[in-house]
Parts: structure tokens; C-alpha cells; sequence
């Protein structure tokens, strides 16, 4: 059960950045039309599998008024498969859905300078941002790394498209980013961060430490926070039906395992859309929705990433 | 608008205080306080820094400086707008204003703008461009930088 | 100018027995901003004529709204023609883009995206076609500001006073809003809001006589009406006032879009519906004095419970 309206697309380029990297374009299907987006959206894709549906959020690489969809996708094996099925399954003509753009990254409005840190494929959101600025005139930087020249994607489009903006750093060609050009960015500076979730909280608490103010620090993750270790538990609905949630699922998967019809959208803990209300039990809450009060009442849940603190939760759902 | 006291706020990198001879006077407690950290700072005298000077001395600064202004009230917008301009965000300074302000009331009739100084507080003034009796309330805008006055119900 | 609107129209917004200020959205079940009825020809004449003649009172926009301006002219005219395709018609070649307005037998070319090809800036263009208010909410770090609008039905407040304020600010006179955290949770409720996932909200008051303009700027040519209200005249001189709220999230500015139609019934016709008058009746009786306060029905409120009484009593 979705609330959110989607759109039919068809693949109609596929083209192989590096080696473990594809960037596909996505055209509207005959009847339907891509709106646009601002710099740093992403899109939701349902691809049907034949054997239920995937679902994966990227960011979108092209800018906003152009008539077609740009995703970057990096294989992870170590993935629940995602990438790998965008990989080694996805032709051209085949067909998909996805969601309308969404934007929990947008640029500063206020900002008098933007400053992009990028780890890798966290590249991706500041492609149709830096596009947007160069559209606004508006003053912009990029510190990117990777381990090599080689693993590093959009490299030479980068070079050649902003050389004065650019700065890369490769981890094993003993060029490492540092800290150290956080203390010279000009008063109204506004930093993004983007890459895996060390590497994010690394530079968010140096920029902090430094006294830049909360407001002027943005991130994106683009996974849940992975736990250091999740642990199986019970929850038990209103109808007194118990439900085993495994370690290395999801209490919302776990729900939707069951055949339960309850409402979700965004799966990242951001969106708000699957929120449970808890009747009892303790909560440990993984989510960007609520805020502290609501988190240390234990009364509701988002249960695409929270888990149970205690050994069971009753929840309250009609089923 | 604009703290009467100012705050110290610790850890940050540097702080830039701004202000006129009986500005400088309220900053002082905060001055005392970084110096007690032995943090770093500038100071900066609106009397003897003309607006050029004042601009490039804010906008040489890096991230992680914080700001006090403490102004009497006739310069207290040209500088924040300066500060804002520049990058000084909510989060990175405070201003202060002192002596005798003036607010705007802005008429819901005609949108005229009546001067009142804020020392004569009153509930009701007359429009004086439309004569309309005005209720003064406390919704403000910023851009208009006026305070709304109602008709007043007769 | 009468604009009482037919009962079947009439968008009842009461769901229980009793009234708070809350976030009362829902899913928008047909995805369109705009709707339109039987009094669309005489409203688009009133609204043109207060558009002449009071510009600054009925259209605002700050200068960086210019691209969202653009993208809600598409995005209406993709819902009048998707929507009422005999009534709207648009031929796009490239660029190049004409409306045809059947109803108001009116066709528009213009260079989509060229502000010089309009005589008026994108948003107030759009708006002389639909009877809704539109009002657009920009999302900047954080906080969504109001930077431009074209309002000419507003229920008692200034478009040129809350110009290019942020949510907070242009909802704090309303009582307890503050107080009950209720500023908060609506914010974060907008801002959360996506694009693809619109909501709708139904907002009401009376009011004494039907004008559709009352407008801050007005208040002395109409408030006064409020104390000639009696049991007597009640049922034909009071109307109840609705707007529709709709909220889309515009993901090329991302911001927010709300759409707002204001339909206005005598409450004579309002209480020809015997479930509509029992419930309103409880609703009236035991609002808070603070609520009837800002909606502005205080003046009058016990002469209309002395009609709704009577109505409800002779059935």
C-alpha cells in the first residue's frame, strides 16, 4: 500500500563510468512526463523481479530541466542485491517505475559559498548541484576522494568540466584528504558531505569542533545506519499475533513478510510514512523523523528502520 | 529585536566584537570571558572603521568566527544587513542595539507606514497617511520591518 | 456580487462533533490543485477587476521565485487539461506554448520559461484562469517563506503584510497555535511533504453577508456588517465560508504549493441538510471563545445558535 503517485520509465542508455560503476538514463514511458527536480534529489526505483519488488533509492546526476533521468549505480556485492540486479539484469527497453524526485539535500539558499566533500560513489548528489550552481553563477568547490584515479567516478568529466572547483585526493596514491581546508573556508560557507557513514561522521564533527554552526553543516546518508549488531525480537499486534523479526531484516520487512498491508514509502527513517504507534515496550529508534521527545516516549515507531530495545513491542495495527 | 544582554557562546574559533563606545561597554563581560579561555579575538569600532573597512575586515573572516555587534539603534540594521550580506548567519553572531528606536507601523488599510518612537508606547495611533485609527499589534514583519496596526473596532 | 455556491458543491468540513485548530491534511485522493464549479465565470470577473485595481494588495513574489512561478504555470495548466479537457486545452511546440480557455473563450501565446512574453509575471498570469488563491511557499535552509502570491478572496489577512515571512511568523496570531506546539508539528509535516503525494485541508469561518473579498485591507467597508446580524436574518445574511486547501510539494523549486478555493453557502442552505445542522449546532455551542475570537464570528455567534436552534427544532 503506497500513498505516492508513480511514474512508468523506460531504460533507454546504459553506459559503463568504471568498473563497478553503470550510469543509467531513464526516459518517461509514452503518456507520462518526468517533472523536474532541484540539485541534490534523488529518485525511489520499483523494479519487479518476478520474484517480488525491489526497491533502491539513488540520486539523480543530470539537472533538473532535462527531459530524461540520469542514476549513477556502483556494484556492492556485499548488497541485498540491488545493484547487482541493476548490474548484471537491467538492458535497455526494459521497463521500471519510479517515484517522483524528492530532495533531502537541497543547497543552502542562504549560502554565500558551497563547499562539496565527496567519498567515493557519495559523488553522485553533488552532480546536479554543482550543474544547478553553474546555472545560478553562484561560487562553489569540490574536495573529492577515492582510492584511485581508476575507482574514481566522473573523474574526467569533473576535470574538464570544473578544473578551477575541483580537488581530488587519491587514498593510495598517498594524496589523502584531510581536515585541514575546513579552517579556510570564508565566513558564509555552507559544507555537504557525502560518502560512507565514517567518512560522514569524521568530517561533520570536525566541521563542528571548528565552530561551524549546525545550519551551515549538511549530509547525506544514503543507507539506514547500519547497526553494529542487530538483535532478533517479537512484536505482538492488537489482533494478539506475534511476529518474529530476524536479525538481518527489517521490522517492516517482517511485517510486509506476513502479508501485513501497512503504509510505507521512503524505507530510510526520514518520510514519516509507516509510523506504528507502540502500545508497550521500549523502542531504539534509527530514524531522522522524530525528535527527542517523541523518541524517549516509546509511543511510536518507524518501523523501516527502529527495532525493539526491550525483547517485544505490542504495536497497534488492525490486522 | 536584538538581545538586551549578550551571551558568551564557548568553542568556537575566534570572536569578533563590533560595536560603538557604550556598545563595546555591554560586550565587555563576553570579552572577559574569552579572554578567560584564552580564545582568540578582534575587535572592531564602528566610530573609527567606516563601512569599507568594517566590510573587508567581516568578510576576511573564516568559518567558525562568531560575531557580537552592540550599536545604537540607528546603525543597528546597516550593519546587520552588512553581516547577513556577507554570511553572518543567525547562528554565528548577535546584535544589540541601544538608545532611542524607532519602530514602523504599518497601516492594514493603506500600507502606509507610521514612525512612532518605541519609548512612547501607545495602543492606538492614527494613520498618517490615512487617518484610519490603528490598533498596534505585535505581528511583525521583517521584510516590511513594521509592526501591523487593525482597524480599530467601532 | 452573489457567489453563494450550490449545496452539491458545498465542501462540508466538519468530521466529529467538536472543533480544534489541528493538522487536519488527508491524502489528495485526485491529484489536481485546482477544481472548477458553476461560479467560475463571475469569480474570474471579480478577481480580474480586484487584480486591476489593487495589485499590490492581491499579487506579491519576491525576484528568485521566478523559476517556481514557471513550474506552477505547468503544473496547473497540466491539471485544467488533464482534468477538464473540454473546458482546457494547451499546444506546446517546443517552447512555444498556447492555452485555450473555452469558458472564457480566451486563447494565450507565450514563450514558456520568457517572463516578456506574458503581461504579467507567470504566477499572476495563471491565476486570472482558476478561482483558487495560490499561494507559494519556498522552502529556504530549512524553513519554508512565504515569497509569492496571488490572493484576492483572503479571510481577514494582508498578503502585502506577510509577504516573504516564514510559517511561524504568518501563523502566529492565531490563539493556542504557538502554545499546543501545533507551529511545530505543521512545519514539520510541510516540510516533510513530497512531491507526487499532495494533501488537502478544509479551513472554515462565517461570515455576515457573502463577500468572497475580505481582504485586511477591506476590514472597515465590511466588518461592521457583523453586528446587524440577528436571529432573523441569519439564515440568508450569514454565510459559511470554506477553503480548500491543497498542498503540493514543486520538486523543481521544492517548494510548496497550496491551492485555495473558498466556497461561501447561506447558512439557510447550510442547515436544509438536517445532519449538517445537528453537528454544526454542537460545534458552534461549545467552541472556545478564543477560536471564535479569531475567526471572527464572536460578534455574532449567539444570534446564529438562536437561528440553528430554531432550525434544528423546527425539523
Amino acid at each position: 500500500m503506497k500513498i505516492h503517485q508513480e511514474i512508468p520509465v523506460k531504460v533507454v542508455e546504459i553506459k559503463q563510468e568504471i568498473s563497478d560503476v553503470k550510469v543509467f538514463t531513464l526516459a518517461p514511458e509514452d503518456g507520462a512526463f518526468l517533472p523536474l527536480f532541484s540539485g541534490g534529489s534523488h529518485i525511489i526505483t520499483y523494479i519487479d523481479t518476478g520474484d517480488g519488488v525491489l526497491s533502491r533509492s539513488y540520486s539523480l546526476t543530470n539537472h533538473g530541466s532535462d527531459q530524461v533521468y540520469r542514476i549513477a549505480v556502483r556494484q556492492n556485492d556485499n548488497s541485498k542485491g540491488g545493484s547487482v540486479y541493476w548490474h548484471n539484469r537491467i538492458k535497455i527497453g526494459d521497463s521500471l517505475r519510479i517515484s517522483y524526485p524528492r530532495n533531502y539535500f537541497p543547497l543552502s539558499f542562504k549560502a554565500g559559498h558551497h563547499v562539496f566533500y565527496a567519498g567515493g560513489i557519495g559523488i553522485t548528489p553533488f552532480l546536479s548541484m554543482m550543474e544547478e550552481l553553474t546555472r545560478r553563477g553562484a561560487g562553489f568547490e569540490l574536495h573529492y576522494t577515492s582510492k584511485t584515479r581508476k575507482s574514481c567516478p566522473f573523474y574526467s568529466y569533473l576535470k574538464e568540466k570544473y578544473p578551477h572547483q575541483s580537488s581530488f585526493y587519491f587514498s593510495r596514491e598517498k594524496n589523502r584528504l584531510t581536515d585541514a581546508s575546513l579552517l579556510q573556508h570564508p565566513i558564509g560557507t555552507h559544507v555537504y558531505f557525502c560518502g560512507p557513514q565514517s567518512f560522514i561522521e569524521y568530517f561533520t564533527q570536525r566541521a563542528e569542533t571548528y565552530g561551524y554552526p549546525p545550519g551551515s553543516i549538511h549530509f547525506e546518508r544514503f543507507t539506514a545506519p547500519q547497526l553494529k549488531e542487530a538483535h532478533p525480537f517479537e512484536v505482538a499486534l492488537d489482533s494478539g499475533r506475534i511476529i518474529s523479526v530476524r536479525k538481518d531484516q527489517t521490522l517492516l520487512d517482517a511485517l510486509l513478510e506476513e502479508g501485513i498491508q501497512t503504509p510505507y514509502s521512503c524505507r530510510t527513517g526520514r518520510c514519516g510514512t509507516c509510523e506504528l504507534n507502540v502500545i508497550q515496550g521500549e523502542v531504539e529508534h534509527f530514524d531522522m523523523f522524530y525528535n527527542k521527545e517523541q523518541k524517549s516516549s516509546h509511543r511510536v515507531i518507524l518501523p523501516c528502520v527502529s527495532r525493539a530495545a526491550s525483547e517485544k513491542l505490542i504495536l497497534e495495527l488492525n490486522t | 529585536m536584538g538581545k538586551s544582554t549578550p551571551v558568551f557562546l564557548p568553542g568556537k574559533r575566534k570572536y569578533l566584537f563590533c560595536g560603538d563606545k557604550e556598545g563595546m561597554s555591554y560586550l565587555e563581560p563576553v570579552i572577559l570571558a574569552v579572554k578567560a579561555q584564552n580564545g582568540e579575538f578582534e575587535t572592531g569600532f564602528v566610530e573609527i572603521k567606516k563601512s569599507p573597512e568594517l566590510e573587508m575586515w567581516l568578510r576576511s573572516q573564516k568559518m567558525g568566527s562568531y560575531l557580537y555587534v552592540s550599536v545604537c539603534w540607528d546603525r543597528y540594521k546597516e550593519i546587520k544587513a552588512l553581516a547577513e550580506s556577507i554570511g553572518f548567519t543567525e547562528e554565528e553572531a548577535q546584535f544589540m542595539g541601544h538608545g532611542e528606536k524607532i519602530v514602523n507601523i504599518f497601516c492594514s488599510r493603506c500600507h502606509g507606514m507610521t514612525r512612532i518612537r518605541e519609548s512612547e508606547s501607545t495602543l492606538e495611533l492614527k494613520c498618517t497617511h490615512c487617518k484610519l485609527i490603528l490598533v498596534i499589534s505585535d505581528h511583525y514583519s521583517l521584510l516590511r520591518d513594521a509592526y501591523l496596526g487593525y482597524a480599530a473596532k467601532r | 456580487m452573489n457567489t453563494a455556491a450550490d449545496i452539491k458543491e458545498f465542501p462540508y468540513p466538519f468530521k466529529g462533533e467538536v472543533y480544534r485548530y489541528s493538522n487536519n491534511s488527508i491524502p489528495l485522493e485526485t491529484p489536481s490543485s485546482i477544481t472548477v464549479t458553476s461560479t467560475y465565470k463571475e469569480e474570474m470577473i471579480l478577481k480580474r477587476k480586484l487584480l486591476e485595481n489593487h495589485p499590490e494588495r492581491c499579487f506579491h513574489s519576491l525576484p528568485h521565485t521566478q523559476l517556481a512561478q514557471w513550474e506552477i504555470v505547468s503544473t496547473i495548466i497540466n491539471h485544467l487539461t488533464a482534468y477538464n479537457p473540454k473546458l482546457f486545452s494547451l499546444e506546446k511546440q517546443n517552447r512555444k506554448w498556447t492555452l485555450h480557455n473555452k469558458l472564457l473563450n480566451e486563447t494565450h501565446h507565450f514563450i514558456y520559461g520568457d517572463e516578456s512574453s506574458l503581461p504579467w509575471q507567470p504566477l499572476d498570469f495563471i491565476g486570472r484562469h482558476v478561482q483558487e488563491d495560490l499561494i507559494f511557499m519556498m522552502q529556504r535552509d530549512g524553513d519554508l517563506y512565504m515569497d509569492a502570491g496571488q490572493l484576492c478572496f483572503p479571510a481577514n489577512w494582508s498578503l502585502a503584510f506577510n509577504a516573504g515571512m516564514n510559517f511561524k511568523q504568518i501563523h502566529r496570531p492565531i490563539p493556542g497555535f504557538k502554545e499546543e506546539g501545533l507551529d511545530d508539528r505543521i512545519l514539520t509535516f510541510l516540510l516533510k511533504m513530497e512531491a507526487g503525494a499532495p494533501w488537502v485541508r478544509r479551513n472554515w469561518s462565517l461570515m455576515a453577508g457573502n463577500r468572497l473579498d475580505t481582504s485586511l485591507e477591506t476590514f472597515d467597508q465590511w466588518g461592521g456588517d457583523r453586528r446587524k446580524v440577528t436571529k432573523d436574518n441569519a439564515g440568508e445574511f450569514v454565510h459559511f465560508r470554506v477553503e480548500v486547501q491543497k498542498l503540493f510539494r514543486m520538486p523543481g523549486s521544492n517548494g510548496v504549493l497550496f491551492t485555495i478555493h473558498t466556497h461561501l453557502l447561506s447558512l439557510e442552505k447550510f442547515a436544509s441538510n438536517p445532519n449538517w445542522l445537528k453537528q454544526f449546532f454542537h460545534i458552534l455551542k461549545e467552541l472556545p471563545d478564543s477560536v471564535a475570537e479569531y475567526k471572527g464570528i464572536s460578534m455574532f455567534k449567539e444570534p446564529v445558535l438562536d437561528y440553528l436552534r430554531r432550525q434544528d427544532e423546527g425539523k
